[in-house]
């Protein structure tokens, strides 16, 4: 019930923000991809750092290997986020 | 989009005797660059003028973070990764200063324009490739081969891609992330100016560390792909 409460003031929210501006959908369109990215982006990184922690628990001498080879990975996947940034940042 | 130029490049701007601030805005990453240029000159010499058997503060920080950078270099690349500290840790200390900047007020980032992010990217690009090059003379074009002769037109056309993409990732990233965290922060100072943006301030101290780190490990993983023998 929270939630859809939530939807909704968003959604009237974002009517009002609609109605201001004459074109909507350009609004619209940016918020939804940069939320989708940004999103699946933490799943993929919260597996990456998962793992680590699981790696490192059960042998904590590679703790430092393990953490520059998890930094390197949690990067690549949030340039997938980034790149959707630049994708908004240009079309909004 | 309106650029708001920092204190400064107003500045620069009135010494110059510029008339049209509107154009001049434009150059504020410039101006951001210059006194990062000017901090991390006036690092260097404080740091080899008062050279010192028995370090002193500032010669103790220097000397951990060169010591990072050479442990670092030394762990991908071995005994050759001496060779590359001086462009890797200038791009390490000029990505660094340019990211704290934009976190004191009055001055903005160099970093979180696109123009400094693709040079300092650009730079990288064409070092490793021209290090692969004067390592391996013709025989550098086999890393782009992949391992089977009869696969090699596949592997050309997507190691040439994968190779482009470094350069544009790398640019975007900092850039992006830099830029980003300003965002973020100004947008919530909009909304409530007191303390609230206190800890995305500290958000960007953590991310404008592991932004250089990023860069500068990324830098260091292509010169070893650049110059490393096959098996």
């Amino acid at each position: 019930m929270k939630k859809l409460l939530f939807l909704l003031v968003s959604m009237a929210f974002a009517t009002v923000a609609m109605a201001q501006d004459g074109h909507s959908g350009v609004l619209f369109a940016p918020s939804i991809g940069m939320a989708l990215g940004a999103g699946l982006c933490g799943l993929g990184q919260g597996k990456a750092i998962s793992a680590a922690c699981e790696g490192i628990a059960r042998n904590p001498g590679a703790a430092g290997n393990i953490r520059t080879t998890m930094i390197i990975g949690l990067v690549l996947i949030e340039s997938l986020a980034l790149y959707t940034l630049a994708v908004a940042w240009i079309k909004g | 989009m309106e650029i708001h130029p920092s204190v400064w490049t107003k500045l620069v701007a009135a010494i110059l005797g510029v008339q049209d601030m509107h154009a001049f805005a434009y150059y504020d990453h410039v101006v951001a660059a210059s006194i990062v240029f000017i901090i991390c000159l006036l690092i260097a010499l404080r740091t080899k003028t008062k050279l010192n058997m028995v370090p002193g503060h500032f010669q103790q920080v220097i000397e951990v973070v060169m010591e990072g950078i050479l442990g670092m270099l030394h762990e991908n690349m071995g005994a050759r990764g001496r060779r590359y500290v001086p462009i890797v840790g200038t791009l390490a200390f000029f990505i660094f200063i340019g990211n704290l900047l934009g976190l004191i007020p009055t001055f903005s980032s160099s970093t979180s324009n696109f123009n400094t992010t693709v040079a300092c990217a650009v730079i990288v690009f064409l070092f490793y490739n021209f290090e692969g090059i004067r390592e391996h003379g013709f025989g550098y074009v086999k890393h782009f081969m992949g391992p089977i002769w009869w696969i090699a037109p596949l592997m050309v056309v997507i190691e040439i891609i994968s190779h482009l993409a470094r350069p544009f990732s790398l640019s975007v990233r900092l850039f992006f992330n830099i830029s980003g965290e300003h965002i973020v922060a100004g947008i919530i100072y909009g909304m409530i100016p007191w303390l609230v943006p206190i800890p995305l301030m500290a958000l960007g101290l953590f991310a404008a560390v592991l932004q250089t780190f990023i860069f500068v490990i990324l830098t260091t993983l292509y010169l070893t792909s650049a110059i490393e023998h096959e098996h």
